[in-house]
């Protein structure tokens, strides 16, 4: 594509001394809007990259540039303008948020409120220019000692590139391959934030990681970039997300999340996505579109993905397992909820390649309103994968006549030691069930909630604790006004 | 840049002029027209590649390349004799109209006990296709190929309040004359109010005998109507068969459809079913065998549009040796449609290294109130069960070949005709040892 003259001299007044390194204070300032290359070498020159990272970026632009939107999904959206979209905003200063609570939307706080999360918290999620001094800090301080301690490599995608570029040239693309998909490949382009983590051989990580606590990025980027490596026999727990609902006015989020298990070494990945999922219209709301895969390379080893989705307009994910090392297994948790307007597609691939290789997919959507749920996944058993075992179960929960609950699996099966089973139900919550709930004393609306989580415990019990509970009361909220 | 999902075959528009002046019925002015605007489509559309989501199983790549050419007429009585007392059902007794490479053929078919005006065929009247063709059904690539090139087929219309006791026959047969070559009928049942029928239709042909046939079947229950209706396949191991079928089921009607997938090197089998009333019940049985280089794909699509309407399917596949299988369905269950009961069961076995085993059912649910399941497991014989069978004295092909009946017996239960089901559970039985 050629470089309009203009864009140049937007990204050469925005750089300043651009040619020649930049020198420009980074902390207030944007690219303009739009993407070629120049806004790639803008990024990776905003995040001081070393040279072959760039290098790899522009690659996967210029592969970017030959695909094609996937359209298979079954969710609607109007056609996104990729050149209508600032790919890099620094992160934003305290002055621009809103001065105080009074200035939050107050639908938001009554949220807040309900999942039970202290003010100081409230309002650094709500972005409110809040003074440093949060409890989170000091402990994220002594979590990243003790981290450090154990020789676990924890830090931003950035410093990885800096600080370990070894670990980081081997394991970028290695599990998500640039051109894997449109998202895939405009993230690699594109992406600006997120976490690189190395569990080095043996040790077991002493806490859950999450990116709550590497508070020097607080702000999820839109393109953000995960890469986790459990090297042989480690083990680590990685949450994402938060149960809180979160602002953010990037419209398109497009996330990579790879995923790398050697020898023995299993990963835990969580996550609760909660992104703003557009008014009762339908008006507004984040689009989700998330490549997640994880790879099983070692023997025995597990990967395992559970998942509660409950915001976003649109939600595209697959998180899935290659399960190349012999013994090793994949799993997949979700409860997938959509109400009002909200549309997700989401699943999981399992592919079955070294021997004695298992899977267990559980997912459970739940849709009101007029939404729609969409499970779509995978089991492919290759030639050499013999004794793979597969377990699928999808459950579709309807609440309201005018929401859909689809189930589209697919299971390609080319070895006869195999033994693959998919089951799926799809059913109301019944008349019977409320009556007994509030026949008891229940209001509606807990009605519902406990009849729900009742449905979602398969999944919910496999949430690490510190997201489990609060992950139930959002189950609740997120149904609100969908009876009755 | 869009990647080209279509495939293009110009030889198959070349055919078409060239044959134009010869089809059936070139002297009506509407048909004539219909063909060449349903070749226009079909050239429109071409030949699907393998990224196209409902041909995601079976690569038809090769029929881009391949000529299948028009059939001339041949002398085929004594092979199409052959052939016709191998696939005509005697214990059943009834009567039978036979196709020979794409045509009727009245010297093998037997009136006898059936009334003839229940009957009428496309190569002597073509205008009483008119409104059948007019209002096709379907809108895939092919449809529009059978409606551009179509040979012949037959029409059977059972009368309101009428009882056809008879099972008819309809043996499709295919001699060594159609090597290379491809012929599109076009069938059409019309059951009207509360009438009953029974149909058996079978495909029969030559091993190394390269054709394609394509047959659309477009079946129309009126109220309270009952049908059975039963395709058989057990062609040459070099054919490509594809059959399309498209139900239209209204207010308390029942059908019961069953396949049985035997031969041919490709199979496709469509069945796309509409519910128009309430209260139907439609139930799709199917079986697959596949050997050596053959693939069977099964594409359903059931859509519930009315509320209180019932729909099962079952579907068993075995796989031996490089054989291949793929099974589509999806039931979309529409907003309107409350109470509906839809089943869908897939079980499929491997039997071999080399063997391929697909599956893909799909649920779309737009109403709440409605019980929707489906199933489907792809595994191997149960090793416990063919060491019992073995420790009391069967050899390995009978033991398994007597798991593969057990296995592929459970389609055919229940089927309302003995005589029928006793000759699929030995074709099912017999399968193992033969090729």
């Amino acid at each position: 594509m050629a470089v309009t003259e203009k864009t140049q001299q937007t990204v050469d007044e925005a750089v300043g001394d651009y040619k020649y390194g930049f020198i420009t204070d980074i902390a207030t300032e944007r690219a303009p809007k739009g993407l070629n290359e120049d806004i790639i070498k803008f990024i990776s020159a905003k995040k001081n990259e070393p040279e072959w990272l760039l290098d790899w970026r522009l690659a996967a632009y210029t592969k970017w540039l030959k695909m094609e939107e996937p359209t298979w999904a079954m969710v609607d959206y109007p056609k996104i303008d990729f050149q209508d979209i600032y790919y890099y905003s620094a992160p934003k200063s305290a002055e621009d948020g809103p001065k105080s609570l009074d200035e939050v939307d107050p639908e938001l706080l009554r949220t807040y409120e309900k999942l039970g999360i202290s003010l100081k918290e409230q309002e650094l999620l709500a972005g409110v220019a809040v003074d440093i001094v949060f409890d989170s800090v000091s402990v994220a301080t002594t979590f990243r000692k003790k981290l450090k301690e154990a020789g676990i490599v924890f830090c931003s995608i950035s410093e990885a590139a800096h600080d370990y570029p070894d670990l980081m040239k081997k394991y970028l693309g290695s599990v998500v391959p640039v051109a894997d998909n449109f998202y895939s490949a405009l993230n690699s382009a594109v992406f600006t934030d997120g976490t690189f983590v190395y569990i080095p051989k043996g040790v077991r990580c002493p806490m859950e990681l999450s990116t709550y606590f590497r508070i020097n990025e607080a702000n999820t980027g839109q393109f953000e970039r995960t890469i986790i490596i459990a090297d042989e026999g480690s083990y680590v727990s990685y949450l994402e997300g938060c149960t809180a609902p979160q602002r953010d006015e990037n419209q398109l989020h497009a996330a990579v999340v790879e995923l790398v298990t050697h020898d023995d070494a299993e990963i835990k990945y969580s996550t609760v996505q909660n992104w703003y999922p557009g008014d009762k219209n339908g008006k507004g709301g984040i689009y989700n579109f998330v490549t997640k895969r994880g790879a099983c390379r070692g023997k025995n080893s597990k990967i395992s993905w559970t998942q509660v989705e409950t915001g976003s307009a649109v939600t595209w994910k697959y998180p899935s397992c290659l399960l190349i090392g012999d013994n090793s297994v994949g799993e997949f948790y979700s409860v997938a909820i959509t109400n009002n307007y909200q549309q997700a597609d989401t699943g999981t691939k399992m592919v079955h390649i070294g021997e004695n290789t298992s899977s267990t997919i559980i997912s459970k959507g739940i849709s009101a309103g007029k939404s729609s749920a969409t499970y779509r996944g995978l089991v492919k058993v290759m030639a050499g994968a013999e004794n793979a075992r597969n377990y699928t179960q999808c459950d579709s929960l309807l609440i309201g006549d005018k929401c859909g609950a689809h189930t589209v699996p697919y299971l390609e099966i080319k070895n006869p030691t195999a033994k693959v089973e998919h089951e799926a139900t799809t059913s109301k919550i019944s008349d019977e069930q409320l009556f007994y709930c509030q026949q008891r004393g229940l209001d509606i609306e807990d009605s519902v909630t406990l009849i729900v989580n009742g449905f979602c415990k398969d999944v919910m019990q496999h949430l690490p604790m510190e997201f489990a509970v609060e992950a139930q009361k959002l189950l609740g909220i997120s149904l609100e006004g969908s009876v009755g | 840049m869009a990647k080209k999902l279509y495939l293009e075959n110009t030889a198959l528009k070349a055919r078409f002029e060239a044959e134009k002046s010869s089809f059936t019925g070139s002297d009506l002015a509407w048909l004539n027209n219909l063909r060449t605007e349903a070749m226009a489509q079909f050239m429109a559309v071409g030949i699907p590649g393998p990224k196209v989501e409902e041909w995601k199983y079976t690569n038809l790549t090769f029929l881009a390349n391949e000529n299948f050419t028009a059939l001339t007429k041949s002398d085929h009585k004594k092979e199409a004799k052959i052939y016709f007392d191998k696939a005509y059902i005697k214990e059943i007794h009834g009567p039978a109209v036979v196709f020979v490479n794409g045509y009727l053929d009245r010297t093998l078919s037997i009136f006898e006990g059936l009334d003839e005006e229940y009957f009428s065929f496309f190569s002597e009247q073509p205008q009483n296709f008119k409104n059948l063709l007019e209002n096709t059904l379907g809108s895939t690539s092919f449809n529009h190929l059978n409606r551009a090139l179509v040979t012949d087929g037959y029409r059977l219309v059972i009368p309101e309040n009428t009882v056809l006791d008879d099972i008819i026959q309809i043996i499709h047969i295919a001699t060594s004359a159609a090597h290379m070559k491809s012929f599109y009928t076009r069938t059409a049942i019309e059951a009207g109010k509360n009438a009953q029928g029974q149909i058996m239709e079978s495909f029969i042909g030559p091993d190394h005998v390269r054709y394609w046939n394509h047959m659309i079947s477009d079946l129309t229950l009126a109220e309270g109507a009952e049908m059975s209706y039963v395709q058989y396949q057990e062609q040459g191991l070099q054919a490509i068969h594809m059959t399309e079928l498209h139900t239209v089921v209204s207010d308390a009607a029942n059908l019961k459809y069953l396949t049985f997938q035997l031969g041919a090197e490709l199979s496709r089998t469509e069945l796309i079913h509409n519910f128009v009333g309430e209260r139907a019940d439609i139930e799709l049985r199917g079986a697959y065998l596949a050997q050596s280089q053959q693939s069977h794909d099964i594409f359903t699509r059931i859509n519930h549009d009315k509320p209180n309407c019932d729909s099962n399917q079952f579907f068993r596949g075995v796989l031996n040796g490089g054989g291949k299988s793929a099974f589509q369905g999806k039931v979309v269950v529409g907003r309107d449609a409350q109470k509906t009961n839809a089943n869908q069961s897939n079980k499929n076995l491997l039997l071999d290294r080399k063997a391929e085993a697909n599956a893909k059912p799909e649920l779309l649910i737009y109403a709440d109130d409605v019980k929707c399941s489906h199933g489907a497991t792809i595994g191997e014989l149960d090793i416990d069960q063919l060491f019992y069978l073995r420790a009391r004295g069967l050899d390995e092909t009978s033991a398994k070949g007597l798991l593969v009946e057990a296995f592929i017996s459970e389609v055919f239960e229940g089927w309302n005709n003995e005589i029928l089901r006793q000759k699929f559970r030995d074709k099912a039985a017999n399968w193992l040892k033969k090729r």
